[in-house]
């Protein structure tokens, strides 16, 4: 593998996960800032009917957002060591990314419901990136599974 | 190519073109309806226009990308080559489409009159991990082709 595209690989990673980490901390900050601070402009109306649903939607956008962050650093510390040992597709990332694939479909569905729940709005909406965009990470996810084998491949032929 | 892999392979690039054209359809009615009923501020200015027309040219600009790297990767499974180089340039250009469609859907609030540019997660973050997918896909192009010719 070039080295110029090692480097690459390791500066985008890092600087994706740096990105992801902020974004992760914003989300923590601005649901804080919902719930506890009478103050925030966006804060939560509690609507007498829907209370489950509200705490479901916020604890599942929270949640998903967490666990989308985490797979995603999963599976770039599993590329990152694969750089190490020469193993450039680890097949254990295939699972974490069709992992991945769901959680991010869960997390699109809160996020887009997550606004109009708060303002105690008796809808939800069911935006078509929850389906079409797990399904372009699984069409990736299968790319990448064949890349794998086509390295084990490579590998066996050396 | 195990022949498992491939099926479920071929049957999700159908669905998800399928999908593909259905965000075309509703990206279509989409500017149809914001052209008809959308009026510009009375000193429209470039970001305006940039921001109005860039949403909609860019997502279905997105579609098609990720429709042609679709139909290439369909076309290489039945030459055996289910990395073909020309989807690396695609992947590339893809993150950068993303980039600017979300940068033009997030900074929306432009045309209301805001003055703030503002950047979501999801204008970095995202083509952050395509580029990298591209370089993966690019060692993956080269490790196919080499496995090609060791057979």
């Amino acid at each position: 593998m070039k080295l110029s595209n090692q480097r690459a690989i390791k500066t985008i990673s890092l600087v994706a996960l740096a990105i992801g980490a902020i974004y992760l901390f914003f989300v923590y900050y601005s649901t804080v800032c919902c719930l506890w601070f009478n103050e925030a402009p966006d804060r939560i109306i509690w609507s007498t009917t829907q209370k489950p649903w509200q705490i479901a939607v916020l604890a599942g956008y929270v949640l998903g957002a967490t666990a989308v962050f985490s797979l995603c650093s999963a599976i770039e510390i599993n590329i990152l060591k694969g750089l190490k040992s020469g193993n450039l597709f680890p097949f254990k990332n295939f699972v974490l990314i069709i992992l991945t694939a769901i959680m991010v479909g869960v997390t699109i569905f809160f996020k887009a419901n997550v606004n109009d729940v708060m303002k105690g709005v008796e809808c939800s909406v069911l935006d078509s990136n929850c389906i079409f965009v797990p399904l372009v990470i699984i069409v990736f996810g299968l790319l990448y599974k064949q890349a794998s084998l086509a390295m084990e491949d490579s590998n066996l032929a050396i | 190519m195990k022949i498992k892999n491939q099926r479920s392979l071929i049957s999700l690039c159908y669905l998800t073109l399928f999908f593909c054209a259905l965000c075309l359809y509703v990206a279509a009615a989409d500017i149809i309806s914001g052209l008809k009923g959308f009026e510009f501020s009375p000193d429209p200015k470039f970001p305006h226009y940039f921001i109005f027309y860039g949403k909609h040219f860019f997502s279905i600009a997105l579609v098609g990308v990720l429709s042609a790297i679709i139909v290439n990767t369909l076309k290489g499974i039945k030459t055996n080559n289910a990395f073909p180089k020309k989807n690396v340039t695609l992947i590339y250009v893809l993150a950068v489409v993303d980039m600017l469609m979300h940068f033009c859907s997030c900074n929306w609030h432009i045309l209301n009159g805001e003055r703030y540019i503002s950047i979501d997660g999801d204008v970095l973050i995202t083509p952050m991990v395509l580029v990298i997918f591209g370089i993966l896909y690019s060692m993956a192009h080269k490790a196919s082709v080499d496995s090609n010719l060791a057979i």
